[in-house]
């Protein structure tokens, strides 16, 4: 059974004693016990700072602004637009990989650069091309494509082979399997896709009102930090959040209607490696991986050159202005020549450093956190039903709404950054390596289940080696995310960094710098996504998987 | 679901009715557009024409999401309307009440204008969208606009709105921070958006930037309510108001008495808008509309404060005795001795050196060349508007 399907049915093991104690409970118990800790907190002394406002002032002010009804449904209708269009696109691209085979590579090259740009910094670019409404709409889509296309890709490749082998057999072709197999295999895993882009869609629509808008509820947000208005920027965000939760618990509810097999699985099992060439299974593993980082080698040079040509294209093909739009090589010449070249060359290293170092130290806290929780999980079920409601939260709530939060209570250097960064990191990472940790085949487990093993051996000598290509499916999606999570921070609140660089460079009309750390984040996650999908792939390899 | 983006914020149904008829409207994407604009715009998709551009973002406006506040006339006109943008620098409130009653009371449409008033926020520059064509007009910071020109923007400075620079130091009134070298140690709150005046103004006050903990934040005065700020830069008529309704006693220093005076909320457009006579024509109608507004404005506060409350920002909740205080404490920006005199929005030599002087101490070159009265000149041709 899998993770999501777990939620809220009855575990397969655990400790006894507490899973007879009505399961259901524990849910609520959790989200009452985190509810009742907010509002002392606030009560006994983060309201004498303005920084938590008790429940029942924020209720009230939810009440008060009727749910902000009109502004959300602003915000959803740019978001469903964006949703649609993204979404489409995937599904549609996705399904043509698997007609024209060739274009799959192509496809996720492009989709693995809009997954690693900042969607931030290219939103005042946007606006340029775009009417403000239109812009929004585009990065509501750019937020999507990549989760659902990863998605769609799985699934279609996990057909049954039986299956598949049965319509080539009768005669049928690619275009026949993709529609009576592969479509309907695909269901489930486009769905996890999908229930992940819901939430994406509205964070990137969000993101979009920080560029100015009459309604939305980005905009009543920005309105609301700059009039003190505390209780109103929670009750934005706890409405964000809640609507992001249902569209994505009931995307889940509906790909497991759909599809009763579901598995509920992360993204970013794509198998592109399949068709590459893998060292001989008798090769010492540690040699097998670097066979395997060298032939990706040639993928993040790919990708580094689609970004590079999208750039350019987009650069010429519009004819902009060079005033704001750079060229490659214009960036290239500011970072090399000898008049701006040593300033603009110590700026972005600082920067990066900074970036780096905050994005890292909250990669860490995030993963041993996910790892510790996820093992929780397996080990005793009241942990998963008492944490499962909050990290569907977490995978809701719009960062974007949560950072200046976020930032009141860990001020706004290394502290904000690092938790934005962990929070991105934690979710996937929980989902994905408790997933890992369930994956040893059955007889191995049977086999320790004989000999009398504890359940605590079991995790640590069966399933953590098993979880162990978990943890670097985890990191090529969370990495990734970590750094943009970071910039998304810094460009909002923090004192320094890459992103608050971007946003200075916009209002500074540096506009080489804006492009140049632009690259440098979507290069920098490019490369991390795929050196961490090669050693991924090297790992379970090691596991003969 | 309506099919002008017009009708969201106009009053009357008549005009519309009217309009359709007279200009035979298209439907592009939910929206309405002047045939000609359409088809123009779909040859040249991306062109850098500012009517094109216009035209096009009109027609890429759904009706529900309001990217831009569109024209509210409230007169039937037989003449079409020339559609364009105004890109603001931030969201619709009491800072551009000018133009709010521009557009309500259909001074804008008395040009031939049809207004989109763009709303900015913290992510927006208006610079590259007005040097893009997008945009005819831009409201943005005057150090900002000279950094932009110093770094290849092909943009001019056609008027300010405020003469009187805005931006204030505010601490709390139990421990107030007098003076800017009373900064010196503690930890300043200073947005990014607005780290360009910053860095000026420190360098106009001959402040040592290394004595200041600064630190970024996202137009968040919380911080300083919390404490965990000592200072907060902000806006006159913005911060100080809003946390003197919510209790807090704030001290409020302006930077334009310590050394630091500066022109703000600056008009800016395309040099090459200016230069050809058709671009300069629009421009003198969009300023002579700009200034019956704010000169309505200004006698009213209170109606720039209505219409930011109950029509424009209707989303943002503003509180309208607040925005009423902040319009009554603008004007004090916007009018003086030299616009009585010339008119508003007018840049006398004098203000024009003394911000050169303040800009260049922050690093940016602004030249005298930056600025131009041309178009308020036109526009006061006939008899100045104050």
């Amino acid at each position: 059974m899998s993770f999501v399907e777990s939620i809220g049915r009855r575990p397969l093991r655990g400790t006894a004693a507490f899973t007879r104690l009505a399961p259901r409970l524990w849910p609520g118990m959790g989200t009452a016990a985190l509810l009742v800790a907010w509002e002392l907190l606030a009560v006994l002394w983060l309201a004498k700072r303005h920084e938590v406002p008790t429940i029942s002032s924020v209720v009230t002010t939810i009440w008060h602004d009727h749910f902000y009804s009109l502004d959300l449904g602003v915000t959803l209708w740019e978001a469903l637009r964006g949703y649609l269009i993204g979404n489409g696109l995937a599904v549609v691209l996705g399904a043509l990989a698997l007609l024209v085979r060739p274009i799959e590579r192509v496809l996720l090259r492009f989709a693995v650069a809009t997954y690693c740009i900042p969607t931030i910094a290219v939103g005042p670019l946007l606006a340029i091309l775009f009417s403000l409404d239109t812009t929004k709409v585009v990065m509501s889509a750019l937020s999507v494509f990549f989760v659902t296309l990863v998605g769609v890709l799985t699934g279609l490749h996990d057909a049954p082979l039986s299956s598949l082998d049965l319509v080539h057999a009768t005669g049928g072709g690619r275009w026949a399997a993709l529609i009576k197999v592969r479509m309907r295999a695909a269901v489930p895993s486009a769905f996890s896709g999908l229930a992940i882009a819901g939430p994406a869609a509205i964070l990137g629509a969000i993101i979009g009102e920080f560029l100015g808008g009459t309604d939305g509820l980005g905009v009543v947000m920005v309105n609301s930090e700059a009039s003190l208005e505390v209780a109103r920027t929670w009750g934005v965000a706890i409405v964000a959040t809640a609507v992001s939760g249902v569209i994505f618990g009931g995307t889940l509810w509906m790909g497991r209607a759909l599809a009763p097999g579901y598995f509920g699985g992360e993204m970013g099992r794509a198998d592109e490696q399949r068709r590459r060439f893998v060292a001989p299974g008798n090769w010492p593993w540690p040699a097998r991986l670097v066979v395997a980082t060298v032939s990706r080698m040639g993928s993040i040079v790919v990708t580094l050159l689609a970004i590079v040509a999208v750039w350019a294209a987009m650069v010429k093909g519009f004819a902009l202005n060079p005033y704001f739009a750079k060229t490659p090589s214009a960036v290239w010449s500011s970072l090399t020549s000898t008049v701006t070249g040593p300033t603009n060359r110590s700026e972005l290293w600082s920067g990066f450093t900074i970036t780096l170092r905050d994005a890292a130290i909250g990669y860490l806290i995030g993963t041993v956190a996910a790892i510790l929780l996820a093992a929780g999980f397996v080990l005793w079920s009241f942990v998963q039903y008492t944490f499962m409601p909050i990290v569907v939260v977490l995978r809701a709530v719009p960062l974007v709404a949560m950072t200046p939060l976020l930032a009141l209570v860990f001020g706004t250097g290394v502290g904000v950054v690092a938790a934005v960064a962990g929070i991105v990191a934690f979710v996937p990472s929980v989902v994905i390596v408790y997933e890992g940790l369930r994956s040893p085949p059955p007889t191995t487990l049977d086999l320790l289940h004989a000999y009398g093993a504890s359940s605590r051996v079991t995790m640590w000598r069966l399933r953590l080696p098993y979880a162990f290509p978990s943890l670097f499916a985890a990191a090529k999606i969370a990495v990734p995310g970590s750094v943009l999570g970071a910039v998304l921070a810094e460009w909002l609140v923090a004192s320094n960094g890459l992103g608050r660089d971007m946003a200075l460079a916009i209002t500074q009309s540096n506009f080489q710098i804006l492009w140049a750390a632009t690259a440098i984040v979507t290069a920098l996650s490019a490369v991390a996504y795929n050196v961490l999908s090669a050693t991924e792939y090297g790992a379970r390899a090691r596991l003969g998987r | 679901m309506p099919t002008d983006s017009n009708i969201n914020h106009s009053h009357s149904g008549p005009y519309h009715e009217e309009r359709r008829m007279t200009q035979q409207s298209v439907q592009i994407g939910g929206t309405s557009v002047p045939e000609s604009h359409s088809t123009m715009s779909r040859r040249t998709f991306f062109g850098r024409t500012a009517q094109v551009a216009a035209a096009l973002a009109v027609a890429g406006v759904a009706p529900e999401a309001l990217s831009g506040v569109a024209a509210a006339a409230v007169r039937p006109r037989a003449k079409a309307l020339t559609p364009i943008e105004v890109q603001l620098n931030y969201e619709l409130n009491i800072q551009f009440a000018g133009d709010m009653v521009a557009l309500a009371e259909g001074y804008y449409a008395d040009q031939g204008f049809h207004v989109s008033l763009v709303p900015g926020g913290p992510n927006i520059a208006p610079e590259p969208v007005v040097a893009s064509g997008k945009a005819l007009v831009g409201i943005t910071h005057t150090t900002e606009a000279a950094q932009a020109i110093v770094n290849g923007a092909d943009l001019k400075i056609i008027g300010a709105g405020y003469q009187k620079n805005p931006f204030c130091m505010i601490s709390s009134g139990k421990t107030p921070l007098k003076t800017p070298q009373s900064l010196y140690g503690k930890k300043v709150g200073i947005s990014a958006s607005n780290s360009t005046t910053w860095d000026a103004f420190c360098a106009g006050a001959k402040l040592d930037v290394s004595k200041i903990d600064v630190v970024s934040t996202s137009f968040d005065i919380t911080s300083l309510a919390s404490g965990e700020l000592d200072a907060l830069m902000g806006f006159f008529t913005n911060e100080p108001i809003l946390l003197a309704a919510q209790g807090f006693k704030p001290y409020v220093w302006l930077f334009a008495d310590f050394g630091y005076p500066l022109m703000e909320e600056v008009y800016i457009a395309q040099t090459s808008t200016i230069s050809s006579p058709s671009g300069k024509a629009e421009l003198v109608r969009f300023m002579t509309a700009e200034a019956r507004g704010w000169a309505r404005q200004v006698k009213t506060p209170s109606l720039g404060a209505s219409l930011a409350t109950n029509t424009y920002g209707k989303s943002l909740h503003l509180v309208l005795e607040e925005q009423v205080k902040a319009a009554q404490a603008q004007n004090a920006l916007v009018v003086s001795a030299d616009t009585a005199a010339h008119g508003l929005f007018w840049m006398t030599p004098q203000l024009i050196a003394e911000t050169m002087k303040s800009a260049k101490e922050g690093k940016v070159a602004a030249t005298a060349s930056m600025f131009t009265n041309e178009i308020l000149a036109a526009a006061y041709a006939g008899g100045k508007i104050s």
